[in-house]
C-alpha cells in the first residue's frame, strides 16, 4: 500500500501495540516507540520529498467514492514540520516521563496519527473525525498528570474545544447538504453556484470552530489554562502541531473549499487580518504579565499563531510562504523554548521566572540555546523568526495590510520586553541551586538540536523554501488542486 | 576575500575552542591585527554580491569612506581589545568580537538588509555585553535593549517604506519612511530627547564596555547617517541644540564616566552638522572627526579606565591620581585634551576646521564657535581635577599593561594626526585644498580655547561646583507603567470563571456572523 | 418537512445555552449531549427520503435513502460518546478533588 497511508496508520498501530504491551510486556516499550518513531521519520521524509506534483491516494480503491488522500507541498510541509518535531520530543520524553508512560506514548501517537489525518486528508468529514481524535488525546494529554490545575486545565480545554468541534460539524452537515458530497474538489465545483449569504454562513461557522481550536483572542482562553500543568514535552507537541493543525485546516478549508475570489469579497481576508493583529498585541501585553514561565510561552504561541494567521490571511503568493514558514519556523522556536524549561523543571523542578535565576550559568549550553531561540521568536536577525517575519511584512504591505506590517513590528517590541526580562533573570548571578536529577544527553541532545536549527534555518532559509516556494500553487488558486485530486 | 567583519566573527566563533589564556591573547591579537591590514588593503571600488531569499544583496562594498571609516574601527577595535583582553570574561569577549564584527560589516555594508541585520545583531551583542558584565548593570541592559530595539525596528519600517516605493534595497539617499530613519538615527546618535541610554550605559557598565562601546554605537549612528540622510540642511540647527544640551548637561555631571558621554553627544552634534551641510567639504569633515573623535573620546575613556581600575571610583576627585602616579596616562590625556579643545597642531583640530569651513551661514558658525568653547570648558574641568587640584588618594593596584599598550596605541595615532593633518585626506585620496596651517584658520581655532581658559578662571566656582541632579521628565518610564497597568487590567478579566470564556466565545461568533452578513 | 428542522434548531440552541449557562458541570456535559444529538437528527434529515428503504442494492427497492449520512451519524455518535465519556471522567475527578460540581470554583488558573 502507498506511503501516505502508512503515515497514518503507523502511529495508530503503534498506539495500539503499545495499549497491549501495557497489558502483557511492558519492557518493549523503549524498542516499539523508538523503533516506530525512527520508521515514522523514514516514511514522513519519503512523502514529503515526494510531493511535486500533488499526488492522490484513494484508500480501499474506492476513487472519487471513497475517502481521498493527497499529498501537496503544504502538506509535505507538515509532514516536514512532524518529521523535525516527532523524534527529538520522543527521546526528550523518554526520560522525561515517569509516570504512566504507557499512556503518555499512547496518546501522542494517537495525536500524532490524528494529526497526519487531518493534514493528508482531502475529505471533509474525515477531517472532522481526525480533528476530534486530535483534540480528545490532546485533551488527555493534559490531564494526565492528575494534578488539580491538570485536570482543571483539560476540562476547560475539552469543553472549549468540544464547542469548537459541534460548529465545525455543524458546518460540515450543512455543507453536505448544500454540496452532495463530502470531496473537497467536488464541493468546491458545488460551491461556485451557491448564494453568497449561504455560503458567507457556512464561512463563519467553520472560522469560527477553528479559530476556537486556534486560540485567537478571545477564544483564547482555554489556551494557557491547557499548557499550565501538562507534561512539557506534550506542550512541544500542542504549540507545535496541534494548535498549527488546526491552522492548517482553517486554510485548507478557506483556500479550497471557498476559494480565495470569495474570500476577499466577502472581507473574511481584511477580518482575519485584523483578528490577528488585535490577537498579538493582546497576547503580548498578558504574556508580561505571567509569572509562570508555561503560560508566559502559551500566551507567546497566541501571538506567533496569530502572526501566521496574518500572513496566511493576507492572500497572496508571499503571504502564503510567510506564513506557512511561520508555522514551521515557530514549531522549532517554541519547541526549544518548552525543551529548555522541560529541562530545568525535570532537573530543578523550576516552572516560575524567578525559579530560574542564575541557571544561566549554571547550565551554559541550555540556556544559550533558550537564548537564540527566544531571540529568535522576537524576530531578531540573523535567527530564523527573523526571516519569516520579514517575509510576511513584506507581504502584508504589498496587499495594502500596511497598519498590519506595522503593528507587527511593534510586537516585536512588545515580546521582547518579556522574553528579555526571563533571559536576564536567567543570567542574574546568585548562590548555586541544588540539582535534583541530571538532565543528561537524552534530554540535552533534542533541545540543542531544535536550537540548532534556529541559527541554521536563519542563515540558510533557501532549505525549507525550495519545498515552501510551491505551496501558493495549489493552494492559492484552487483549481490546480481540484483538477490533480479529481484525477484530470 | 575575507572581509574584516567576516575576520571578527569568525573569531567570535574561535574563541568557543577550548583554549589555555595564552592562547586567547595571541589569537585575539592576531585577528585584530589581521583585520586591520585587511581594511588597509582593501580596494576602494571592490564589491561582492550575494543572492539572499529573493533579492540580490551587497553584503561588502568598498569605497574611500568607508574605507577610512573601517581603518578606523579596525585601530579602535584593536585598542579596545587589548585594552580590555584582561578584563572581561571569555564569554564577553566573544560578544565583543561579534559587535566590533557587525560594527565592521555594517561600515562596508551595500544594501539596506545587511545594512539592518548587522544593525541589529550590534545591538544584540552590546545589550548582552552590558546584562553580561556584571549584576549591577541587568536593568540598564534591558532598558538599553529596549531603547535600541525601537531604533532598530524604526529603521526596519524606514526600510520596508524605501522597498516599497523604490522596488530596490540598495543604499543610497532615502526617498520614502524618512520620519523612521531619521528616528532610527536619532536613538543611535543619542540625540536630545532620545538620549537617556547613554549616559545611563556608559557610566553603569564596567569602564571597559565603555571603552568598546563608545567606540562604535554612536559612529555606526553617524556613518549611516552620512549613507542615508546626508545633505537635509534643516538637520544642521539639530546638531546645534543637540550638542548645546550636551554642553549644559556635561557641566552638571558629578561622575567622569557621565561628563565623558555627554561630551559624546556634543562630538556627534559636529558631525550631524557636517553631514547635513551635504557638501563633499561637509561630509568629508563630518568622517574625520569621526575618525578623530573615535581617537581622543576613547583615549579619555580608557584613561579614566585605568583611575577606576587603580582607585575603584569614578568620582572627579579620584582624577587627581593621574598627575602624580600615572604618567603614561597624564600624557594620553593631555594630548586628547588638546585633541578635543581643538587646539592647532592636534588632532581634533583639523575636522573641526573642515566642518567650519563647510558652514555659511553665521548663526552656525557661531553656534559651532559656542560647542568648542563648552568642550574646552568641560575639559578644563577634567584636567583642573587631574592635574591642578591638591588631592590625597592613592593607587591600590598598577594598571595591567595590556591596558597602557592600547592606550599608548591609539595616542600615537592622535599626534600623528594632529601633526600631519593631510594623511587622512592622503588616505582617503579626497583633496579639500584647506590650508590647515595659514593664519586665518590658526586664530579661528585656537580662539574659543583661549576664551574658554579665560571662562575658567573668571568662572572656576561656579565650573566646579558639584550640582544636584536635575529633576526631570521622564516620559518613558509613564510609557512603561501604562504598558504594564493595562495588561494588569487584561490579565484580571482571566479569573478562571468558565461560563465567562464561553460567553466571550458565543459574543465572538454572533460577531463575526454579523461581519460576514452585513 | 420544515418541523424537523425546527426541532433541531431549537435542540441545538437549547444544548449551547445549557452548555454556556449552566453552573452545574454535569448539566453542562448534558448540554453537549443535546447539541450533539441535534447534529445526529440533522444527518438523517438530510439523507431522508419519503418512503424511501434502507440503502440495500437490490432491484426491488427503488427509492432509498441517502446512506452517507447514516454512516456519518454512526460515526457522529461515536464521537460523541466519547467525548462525552471524557468530559464525565474529568467530572469525577475534579468531585473527587475540588469537592464540588460547580464550574465558579473551578479557578485554580488565571492570569
Amino acid at each position: 500500500m502507498e506511503a501516505a497511508v502508512w503515515v497514518i496508520i503507523l502511529p495508530l498501530l503503534t498506539a495500539f501495540f503499545l495499549g497491549i504491551s501495557k497489558l502483557y510486556f511492558k519492557k518493549i516499550l523503549f524498542p516499539l516507540v523508538t523503533g516506530s518513531a525512527i520508521i515514522y521519520l523514514y516514511l514522513l521524509i519519503s512523502v514529503s520529498t515526494n510531493s511535486y506534483p500533488p499526488k492522490v491516494y484513494s484508500v480501499g480503491g474506492w476513487g472519487l467514492l471513497g475517502i481521498n488522500l493527497m499529498v501537496d507541498p503544504f502538506a509535505a510541509m507538515f509532514l516536514l514540520i512532524i518529521a523535525i518535531l516527532f523524534l527529538p520530543v520522543i527521546l526528550f520524553s523518554l526520560k522525561y516521563i515517569k509516570i504512566d508512560k504507557h499512556d503518555y506514548f499512547i496518546l501522542t501517537y494517537l495525536m500524532i496519527g490524528g494529526i497526519a489525518g487531518m493534514v493528508l486528508t482531502a475529505d471533509l468529514f474525515n477531517l472532522y473525525v481526525f480533528l476530534e481524535v486530535t483534540s480528545l488525546s490532546s485533551c488527555a494529554l493534559v490531564a494526565i498528570k492528575k494534578t488539580d490545575k491538570a485536570i482543571e486545565g483539560a476540562f476547560k480545554y475539552l469543553i472549549m474545544s468540544t464547542l469548537g468541534s459541534f460548529f465545525i460539524l455543524l458546518a460540515t452537515i450543512l455543507t453536505y447538504h448544500l454540496a452532495g458530497t463530502l470531496n473537497m474538489a467536488e464541493i468546491a465545483l458545488e460551491f461556485k453556484e451557491l448564494p453568497f449569504k449561504l455560503k458567507s454562513i457556512l464561512m463563519a461557522l467553520f472560522v469560527f470552530g477553528y479559530a476556537l481550536k486556534i486560540g485567537l483572542i478571545p477564544l483564547h482562553a482555554w489556551l494557557p489554562d491547557a499548557y499550565e500543568d501538562s507534561p512539557i514535552p506534550y506542550n512541544v507537541l500542542s504549540s507545535g502541531l496541534v494548535m498549527k493543525a488546526a491552522v492548517y485546516a482553517l486554510i485548507r478549508v478557506l483556500y479550497i473549499i471557498f476559494g480565495i475570489d470569495f474570500l476577499s469579497e466577502s472581507g473574511m481576508l481584511a477580518i482575519g487580518v485584523f483578528w490577528g493583529v488585535i490577537t498579538f498585541i493582546i497576547a503580548h501585553l498578558l504574556a508580561f504579565q505571567q509569572t509562570n514561565l508555561n503560560r508566559l510561552l502559551a500566551y507567546s504561541s497566541i501571538a506567533q499563531i496569530a502572526y501566521i494567521t496574518i500572513g496566511l490571511f493576507v492572500g497572496t503568493d508571499g503571504g502564503l510562504i510567510g506564513g506557512s514558514f511561520h508555522i514551521l519556523n515557530h514549531a522549532i522556536m517554541k519547541g526549544t523554548l518548552f525543551l529548555v524549561i522541560g529541562i530545568f523543571y525535570y532537573s530543578l523542578s523550576a516552572i516560575n521566572i524567578k525559579d530560574i535565576k542564575g541557571l544561566g550559568y549554571q547550565f551554559p549550553i541550555i540556556s544559550f540555546t533558550f537564548v537564540v531561540a527566544s531571540l529568535s521568536i522576537v524576530g531578531l536577525p540573523p535567527f530564523n523568526g527573523f526571516i519569516t517575519k520579514w517575509l510576511i511584512i513584506e507581504a502584508a504591505l504589498e496587499a495594502g495590510f500596511g497598519y498590519a506590517a506595522f503593528f507587527i513590528l511593534v510586537g516585536t517590541f512588545l515580546s521582547l520586553t518579556y522574553y528579555l526580562k526571563v533571559i536576564v533573570t536567567l543570567y542574574t548571578k546568585t548562590e548555586k541551586k541544588i540539582v535534583i536529577k541530571d538532565p543528561g544527553l537524552s534530554l540535552r541532545l533534542p533541545t540543542i538540536f531544535l536550537g540548532s536549527l534556529c541559527i541554521v534555518f536563519g542563515i540558510v532559509p533557501s532549505l525549507p523554501l525550495s519545498l515552501i516556494n510551491k505551496i501558493p500553487q495549489f493552494l492559492l488558486d484552487h483549481s490546480e488542486y481540484i483538477r490533480i485530486l479529481l484525477g484530470g | 576575500m575575507i572581509t574584516p567583519g567576516l575576520l571578527y566573527l569568525s573569531g567570535a566563533l574561535l574563541l568557543f575552542l577550548p583554549i589555555t589564556n595564552r592562547i586567547k591573547y595571541i589569537m585575539s591579537f592576531l585577528i585584530t591585527a589581521g583585520a586591520l591590514i585587511v581594511t588597509f588593503y582593501l580596494i576602494p571600488g571592490y564589491s561582492l554580491e550575494l543572492d539572499f531569499l529573493k533579492y540580490t544583496l551587497v553584503p561588502f562594498k568598498v569605497d574611500n569612506i568607508s574605507k577610512l571609516t573601517g581603518l578606523i574601527f579596525a585601530v579602535g577595535g584593536m585598542a579596545a581589545v587589548i585594552y580590555s583582553i584582561n578584563l572581561c570574561s571569555l564569554s564577553n569577549l566573544r560578544l565583543i568580537f561579534v559587535f566590533i564584527g557587525s560594527a565592521l560589516t555594517v561600515v562596508f555594508a551595500g544594501d539596506l538588509f545587511t545594512l539592518y541585520v548587522f544593525w541589529e545583531l550590534m545591538t544584540i551583542s552590546s545589550s548582552f555585553i552590558i546584562i553580561m558584565a556584571s549584576d549591577v548593570t541587568k536593568k540598564t541592559g534591558y532598558f538599553y535593549f529596549l531603547v535600541q530595539l525601537v531604533g532598530g525596528l524604526s529603521l526596519l519600517w524606514g526600510i520596508f517604506l524605501q522597498y516599497s516605493a523604490t522596488g530596490n534595497l540598495s543604499l543610497h539617499a532615502i526617498e520614502a519612511g524618512l520620519p523612521f530613519f531619521m528616528i532610527a538615527i536619532a536613538i543611535k546618535l543619542a540625540f536630545v530627547g532620545f538620549h537617556t541610554w547613554l549616559p545611563l550605559v556608559y557610566s553603569k557598565a564596567p569602564f571597559y564596555v565603555a571603552v568598546v562601546l563608545s567606540i562604535y554605537t554612536t559612529k555606526v549612528g553617524v556613518y549611516v547617517m552620512f549613507r542615508l540622510l546626508s545633505g537635509i540642511n534643516i538637520l544642521a540647527y539639530a546638531g546645534l541644540i543637540s550638542a548645546l544640551f550636551g554642553v549644559v548637561m556635561a557641566l552638571r555631571q558629578k561622575q567622569v564616566l557621565r561628563l565623558l558621554s555627554y561630551s559624546i553627544i556634543i562630538q556627534v552634534g559636529y558631525m550631524i552638522m557636517g553631514i547635513s551641510i551635504g557638501t563633499e567639504e561637509g561630509t568629508t569633515g563630518a568622517i574625520f572627526h569621526l575618525v578623530n573623535h573615535i581617537l581622543y573620546k576613547t583615549v579619555l575613556f580608557m584613561a579614566v579606565g585605568v583611575v577606576i581600575y587603580t582607585t575603584g571610583k569614578d568620582s572627579f576627585e579620584n582624577l587627581g591620581v593621574m598627575g602624580r602616579k600615572l604618567p603614561l596616562t597624564s600624557i594620553a590625556t593631555l594630548v586628547a585634551f588638546l585633541g578635543i579643545a581643538g587646539v592647532p597642531f592636534f588632532n581634533g583640530y583639523m575636522s573641526k576646521t573642515i566642518i567650519k569651513d563647510a558652514l555659511h551661514e553665521p548663526l552656525l558658525k557661531w553656534g559651532l564657535d559656542l560647542m568648542s568653547f563648552g568642550t574646552s570648558l568641560i575639559f578644563l574641568k577634567f584636567i583642573y581635577y587631574a592635574f591642578f587640584k591638591k588631592s590625597t588618594i592613592n593607587i591600590d593596584k598598577k594598571p595591567a599593561i595590556s591596558m597602557q599598550f592600547g592606550l599608548g596605541f591609539l595616542t600615537v595615532f592622535m599626534i600623528v594626526i594632529g601633526i600631519n593633518p593631510f594623511l587622512l585626506e592622503n588616505l582617503t585620496t579626497i583633496n579639500l585644498g584647506i590650508n590647515y596651517f595659514d593664519k586665518k584658520h590658526l586664530l579661528s581655532g585656537i580662539q574659543p580655547f583661549l576664551w574658554s581658559i579665560a571662562a575658567f578662571i573668571l568662572l572656576k566656582k561656579y565650573v566646579v561646583k558639584n550640582y544636584q541632579r536635575l529633576l526631570y521628565y521622564d516620559g518613558y518610564r509613564k510609557m512603561a507603567k501604562l504598558f504594564v497597568a493595562t495588561g494588569y487590567k487584561l490579565s484580571n478579566y482571566h479569573d478562571g470563571k468558565l461560563n465567562r470564556y464561553l460567553v466571550w466565545a458565543t459574543s465572538t461568533l454572533i460577531v463575526l456572523l454579523l461581519l460576514l452578513m452585513f | 418537512m420544515v418541523i424537523p428542522y425546527v426541532v433541531v434548531i431549537i435542540l441545538f440552541s437549547l444544548g449551547i445555552y445549557t452548555v454556556i449557562s449552566k453552573k452545574n458541570l454535569i448539566k453542562m456535559v448534558i448540554g453537549f449531549t443535546i447539541v450533539e444529538s441535534s447534529l445526529i437528527l440533522l444527518l438523517i434529515l438530510i439523507g431522508y427520503k419519503p418512503s424511501g428503504t434502507a440503502p440495500i442494492l437490490d432491484r426491488q427497492y427503488e427509492i432509498v435513502v441517502d446512506p452517507i449520512p447514516q454512516a456519518l451519524a454512526l460515526t457522529t455518535i461515536i464521537i460523541g460518546g466519547s467525548v462525552t465519556a471524557v468530559m464525565l471522567a474529568l467530572v469525577i475527578k475534579i468531585y473527587k478533588r475540588y469537592g464540588t460540581l460547580n464550574v465558579d470554583e473551578l479557578r485554580k488558573l488565571r492570569g
